[in-house]
């Protein structure tokens, strides 16, 4: 066997996005160096261009359908990857809005804080496009590595220390565990490439080394029994990072989980859809018990968060493409809806300096702006129509109980009643609460632009989820022959409909 | 008529609720009220267009907005239907709406938040126009939820209020239990029919197995006993009174919580289908009808009685359905909207006149100040006791007699007693406030005034309404509206009752005296002798506090439900303390009782020092550093431990057998 | 004679549990980081046995990348608890449990 290289011009279009982009990162650093005096907003809005000229090019990428794979196979650009790329990019380009005020507090290195930021983007970009095994863990870590040092960017804050120190602790176990599941599917298949696994016959190698890779990934999107470190990394890290990180890699976790178990595993689709099953109602029903006794804004949104993921595993529970669909439309507006609370949190916590809900109270008074964005926010986060998470919900149910998971859908829908309960508990503080200050709060104007840009994102797909449904479902028209290939094996319905 | 004005009429409060709720804070809130009027006016003049076309050609039609989710073989429209069951609840929600927004104008006048109040009126008009103009479930599920958040909102409107806060959020999250129920008939649904839209549906309902048309129906049931308040799920309803009494009268009278009634009839082919979950409907009913009666028997607070009463009279719509008689249920939904917003915008006027008092017993003697108040509410209360000819005898005669005929004579008998106590309750309410002496506070006394013409013309049209409504449905059965609505709320395949003429007027002649003696006990006890009440409530404490404390349902439901649900918060918390803690830390501690083991042999046989002093101490740090949990380890340990379990349990899935 | 592959695997298979263990149960951070680096070597016994069991080169790939891996994130991880260590005195896991609940 023997490694031919050859790259051709047709070859580097396809990965004009990210060149371009490792090029801009480069340029921010070199500014960074050389002009010492530079503010370091300019720094913001130049990494915030580079983003949207490379999100511009994915858009036109997918509308002239350009698509192919590169280094054998490691590196796909398709629709679906294109996806999640520009849903990577977008994340990206709100956080770094979002940090505009907060980095004001770093008392160095601000411009490499949009290096890193770039940089972990970068990663995750390349997370879209991993076809096979090895890119997956390569790009895993590469995206994650950024995000340690985030998480411990403010590094005389006690907790911003400890929580870089768990994150990275339980971020590098979990990948010794995605390595070793690893070796345990390339021993049992004698191959690491997606397309070519799925031949294979089942054996105990190939199944226990999914369930280490699932552990790995679950561990990325912070799927219960996996969870741990999100509640204690999302309350220590400095909030845009919290942001960045509550979205971005979960959304770059969620294309490989996809394309692994519907391309490389779409033959043992019974056993797997147990897996998802579990963690599902697990993490849902977690999650959102946990999230009533929090007293940290940032500790509820974690917990929600693993509730949130827990509604998304239903869509890979019932493994079509239906299924898919819905758990890509559900980003969306998980993206709009978590990022403006998100900004929310950091424009009232630039102010008052704290995250503790007990100073939510009255924040109505403060600055009806903003309790009114939260308010829109929270509800889309708990499912109300008309608003997008409403939605995005419905369609994953929809998909769930195409596939017959009615006891899986049960619990859901108990959740959403869960759910509301401790989003109504934020809102009652706002709204109805008295401020134990009540001076009023005025936000900066790239905070200012976050939060439109998430109210309209949450409003306009909720109210014309259309087109970007159509997106979704032209992005996965590859999984149109997963239908309900369940129907073969009673087994899985008996024991998880029923 | 076009399509525009179909779509225009949900469109118009819409603009209203857009440019009050952007750009209120431009303008003065005089200007703020009136665009929210005048947007509901508006509607209803297309709803009366609407009307106009639909009683002279009858035909059903849809209306396509746009395509609103598109995916497969999922399609819903943002579509309307209009047909006459639509046409009647369009004219009531806008109708009925558009008295109360005007009645706001004065009686919110000066609050604090007036436009914000316009917003939300609007916004709910808007919802609860979705949900009776939808083509398919899922517009009816958007108002649906969208109705219950507007209640929420405008629940909670005075802010400062913990009581308000607390009922606001109760309302939001009984209602969500409901909605869960009415989601799952929305899958169950589309998984039979691959369709949500009501022609498809309904056209196809035939092929359904009974027992799934009977599991749909039970869904959709709990979806309408949260949002129309019947038993169990009634409970939020007299809370949701903390709002203001526009706001009670709208949303807590005459539109949302007959939302219920609307949706049961809308699928009634499903309910035809599912004769046990048409009964249960009836039982439901009935019994609410009969116990919400006798709670409201006692209270004191005014608008809490009229709560209670709405309560009763949504059962007696409950029961019409669940003895088939749709057309009666719609009948005593339009009537009830009248003579129930009239019942409570008078009741705001009184306590718009006696400085915000809602306690009864701090009343009376007003009807000689507050002449045109004391009018209206009387016409009111002898219209919903079913003092013909009013319009509430109409109705409520035709539901009994329909319990009657079908043979229901235990529904019947719980439909009399309950209109016994309706009018006796009524009638209570209207002596205790209007005649007798006077018990207001001196220093109130003096400032008792009428209400504006503002509050005062839409309570003179609607009680114009309360009294000539009723004739919508004259003659019992053969009435204008049997012959609009006979299209759409027919019972499918029930054998026609004739009923005779002798039967008719018996019932009808039963039905005057349940409320005149109704009335004549409230006379008794509280006008001929004042004291007797008070003699009976000493007489029999026991009944007296139940009734009073409402039969303790909240206590029971915050000991069964609310208590464990914080507690499991709670409980959980200590779970993860005490036990997962304990089994990490035990885990942990077997580990490191190796790890102090391999210590020992690194001490004593590497170093072939024996320092048993030295082995001593790290014994104690050992114990002592396991007072702080090392968290990263449990986390880790979590992880290792949820990775075992599930490669375990897929190995026993995969194989049949433990491997352990 | 040549080696079972399921010697191999015993090994890997021990080597890494031993890094898992190591990773529950000591305190010191870099120790907690060596066990981690264990659990990666185990991975990349695997990947060996199997490419040459194989014969097929794509394993031997891997190590490589996996070595790359290791070496960058014992340097950041090493940055992360200098950084902690410059702050707070400590490199014992034990110390750090503010954040919690």
């Amino acid at each position: 066997m023997t490694f031919d290289l050859v790259l051709s011009g047709s070859d580097l279009l396809l990965l004009a996005p990210e060149i371009f982009l490792t090029i801009w990162l480069c340029v921010i650093l070199i500014i960074d160096f050389s002009l010492k005096d530079l503010d370091h907003e300019k720094l913001a809005y130049l990494s915030v261009g580079g983003v949207l000229v490379t999100l511009i090019t994915l858009m036109w990428f997918d509308y002239t359908g350009v698509s192919g794979t590169l280094f054998k196979n490691m590196f796909v650009l398709d629709r679906l990857a294109i996806f999640f790329k520009i849903f990577v990019l977008l994340s990206t380009a709100f956080v770094i809005l979002i940090s505009v005020d907060y980095v004001k507090f770093f008392r160095f290195f601000r411009g490499e804080y949009y290096f890193l930021v770039l940089m972990s983007a970068l990663g995750m970009m390349f997370m879209a496009s991993a076809n096979d095994l090895l890119s997956v863990f390569v790009t895993l870590e590469f995206s994650t590595f950024g995000f340690y040092v985030l998480v411990t960017y403010l590094r005389e804050d006690l907790k911003s220390s400890e929580a870089g120190l768990k994150f990275f602790i339980l971020g590098v176990f979990a990948a010794g565990l995605l390595a070793y599941g690893i070796s345990l599917v390339y021993g049992a298949t004698g191959t690491m490439v997606f397309g070519e696994m799925a031949s294979h016959q089942g054996s105990y190698g190939l199944a226990i080394g999914f369930v280490l890779i699932f552990a790995a990934l679950g561990f990325k999107i912070g799927a219960v029994p996996f969870h741990s470190w999100i509640p204690d990394t999302y309350q220590g890290a400095p909030t845009p990072v919290t942001a960045f990180l509550s979205i971005a890699p979960k959304g770059a976790a969620i294309a490989i989980l996809i394309r692994m178990f519907y391309v490389a595993l779409a033959t043992f689709k019974p056993m797997w859809v147990l897996l998802f099953v579990l963690a599902s109602i697990l993490s849902m029903t977690y999650g959102n018990i946990v999230a009533i006794a929090q007293k940290n804004i940032k500790r509820l949104l974690a917990y929600s968060g693993i509730a949130q993921m827990g509604n998304i595993l239903i869509g890979l529970a019932a493994g079509t493409k239906r299924g898919s669909d819905a758990i890509m439309f559900y980003l969306l507006t998980y993206l709009f809806a978590n990022l403006g609370a998100f900004a929310v949190v950091i424009g009232v916590s630039n102010l008052i300096k704290s995250d503790e809900i007990e100073d939510y109270n009255g924040l109505n008074r403060r600055s009806p702006f903003l309790a009114a964005a939260m308010l829109i926010f929270l509800l889309s986060l708990a499912g109300v129509p008309p608003l997008a998470g409403f939605i995005a919900k419905l369609y994953l149910f929809i998909a769930a109980i195409e596939q017959e998971l009615y006891a899986l859908l049960i619990v859901a829908l108990i959740n959403i009643v869960i759910a509301l309960y401790y989003y109504l508990i934020v809102i009652k503080k706002m709204y109805i609460n008295e401020p134990h200050d009540p001076t009023p709060l005025t936000i900066s104007t790239p905070l200012k632009t976050a939060v439109y840009v998430g109210l309209a994102g949450t409003l306009i797909l909720g109210i014309y989820p259309k087109p970007f449904i159509d997106w979704a479902v032209a992005a996965t028209l590859m999984f149109s022959n997963l239908a309900a290939p369940t129907a073969s094996v009673p087994a899985v319905t008996s024991l998880v409909g029923g | 008529m076009s399509d525009l004005l179909v779509i225009l009429i949900p469109v118009f409060p819409l603009l209203a609720v857009l440019l009050n709720g952007l750009l209120g804070h431009r303008y003065s809130p005089a200007l703020a009220g009136q665009i929210g009027c005048g947007s509901v006016g508006l509607s209803f003049l297309c709803s009366l267009v609407v009307l106009g076309e639909m009683v002279s050609t009858g035909t059903t039609r849809e209306v396509i907005a746009y395509t609103w989710i598109f995916g497969g073989d999922l399609n819903v429209n943002l579509g309307f239907l209009i047909d006459p069951l639509t046409t009647v609840m369009l004219l009531v929600v806008t109708g009925v709406g558009f008295l109360i927004h005007v009645y706001s104008v004065g009686y919110m006048h000066g609050e604090e938040g007036y436009t914000r109040f316009f917003t939300y009126m609007n916004l709910f008009t808007v919802s609860m126009l979705l949900l009776v103009m939808g083509n398919n479930y899922l517009v009816l599920f958007i108002g649906w939820e969208g109705v219950g958040l507007c209640s929420y909102l405008l629940i909670g409107y005075y802010f400062d209020r913990i009581s308000a806060a607390k009922a606001a959020t109760k309302a939001f999250v009984v209602n969500r239990i409901g909605d869960a129920g009415f989601l799952l008939a929305i899958f169950l649904v589309f998984v039979n029919f691959k369709s949500l839209d009501y022609t498809i549906v309904f056209s196809q309902v035939d092929q359904l197995s009974t027992e799934m048309a009977t599991a749909i129906a039970f869904c959709l049931l709990i979806g309408a006993i949260g949002k129309s308040a019947q038993i169990p799920l009634y409970i939020w309803l007299p809370d949701a009174m903390e709002g203001p009494t526009p706001v009670s009268a709208l949303i807590h009278a005459a539109t949302m919580v007959t939302a219920g009634v609307y949706m049961v009839v809308r699928n009634h082919v499903l309910f035809d289908m599912a004769p046990v979950a048409l009964i249960t409907v009836g039982w439901i009913g009935g019994v609410t009808a009969l116990f919400a009666a006798t709670i409201g028997l006692v209270q004191n607070d005014i608008k809490r009685v009229l709560a209670y009463s709405t309560v009763s009279q949504l059962g007696y719509m409950f029961l019409a359905c669940g003895v088939g008689a749709y057309i009666a249920a719609i009948f005593h939904l339009v009537t009830h909207a009248f003579f129930k917003a009239l019942l409570f915008l008078s009741a705001g006027s009184v306590i718009h006149a006696v400085g915000g008092e809602q306690d009864i017993r701090k009343m009376g003697g007003l009807w000689s100040k507050i002449p045109r108040t004391h009018g209206v509410f009387l016409v009111g209360t002898l219209a919903i006791a079913g003092i013909p000819p009013l319009a509430g005898f109409w109705s409520k005669d035709e539901i009994m007699a329909h319990a009657f005929v079908n043979g229901e004579y235990g529904l019947y008998l719980m439909a009399a007693i309950g209109a016994l106590l309706t009018a006796f309750y009524m009638f209570r309410l209207t002596y205790l406030i209007f005649y007798g002496q006077s018990r207001v506070d001196p220093k109130v006394e003096h400032h008792i005034h009428e209400s504006p013409p503002m509050m005062t013309v839409p309570l003179i049209v609607l009680a114009f309404l309360a009294i000539v409504g009723g004739f919508l449905g004259v003659p019992p059965e053969h009435g204008w509206i049997h012959g609009f609505l006979a299209g759409v709320a027919t019972p499918a395949g029930a054998e026609v009752h004739e009923v005779s003429f002798g039967l008719l007027v018996g019932l009808m002649g039963i039905a005057i005296l349940i409320a005149v003696s109704g009335w004549g006990v409230a006379h008794y006890l509280y006008s001929a002798r004042p004291r007797a009440a008070e003699d009976w409530a000493a007489r029999a404490p026991g009944a007296y506090g139940t009734l009073l404390n409402k039969y303790y349902v909240d206590e029971l439901y915050d000991w069964m439900f609310v208590e464990p649900c914080k507690r499991l918060g709670r409980i959980w918390d200590w779970v993860d303390s005490n036990i997962i803690d304990r089994m990490v830390r035990a885990v942990g501690r077997m580990v490191d009782l190796g790890s102090a083991g391999s210590t020992w042999f690194e001490k004593h046989v590497i170093y072939g020092a024996a320092n048993v002093i030295g082995f001593g101490n790290h014994l104690v740090a050992w114990s002592w550093r396991k007072l702080q949990s090392g968290m990263v380890h449990h986390y880790a340990a979590m992880i290792v431990v949820g990775l075992f379990l599930l490669v375990h349990f897929l190995l026993i899935w995969l194989t049949g057998k433990s491997v352990l | 004679m040549t080696v079972p592959i399921t010697h191999y695997m015993i090994l890997s298979g021990l080597v890494f549990l031993i890094g898992v263990v190591g990773v529950l149960i000591r305190r010191n951070i870099i120790i907690i980081l060596l066990s981690i680096e264990l659990m990666l070597n185990a991975t990349n016994i695997n990947f060996v046995a199997f490419s040459s069991y194989l014969g097929n080169v794509a394993g031997q790939v891997f190590v490589f990348f996996a070595l790359t891996v290791a070496a960058a994130e014992v340097a950041v991880g090493l940055a992360i608890i200098i950084a902690l260590y410059r702050h707070h005195s400590s490199i014992n896991v034990d110390d750090f449990q503010l954040l919690k609940w």
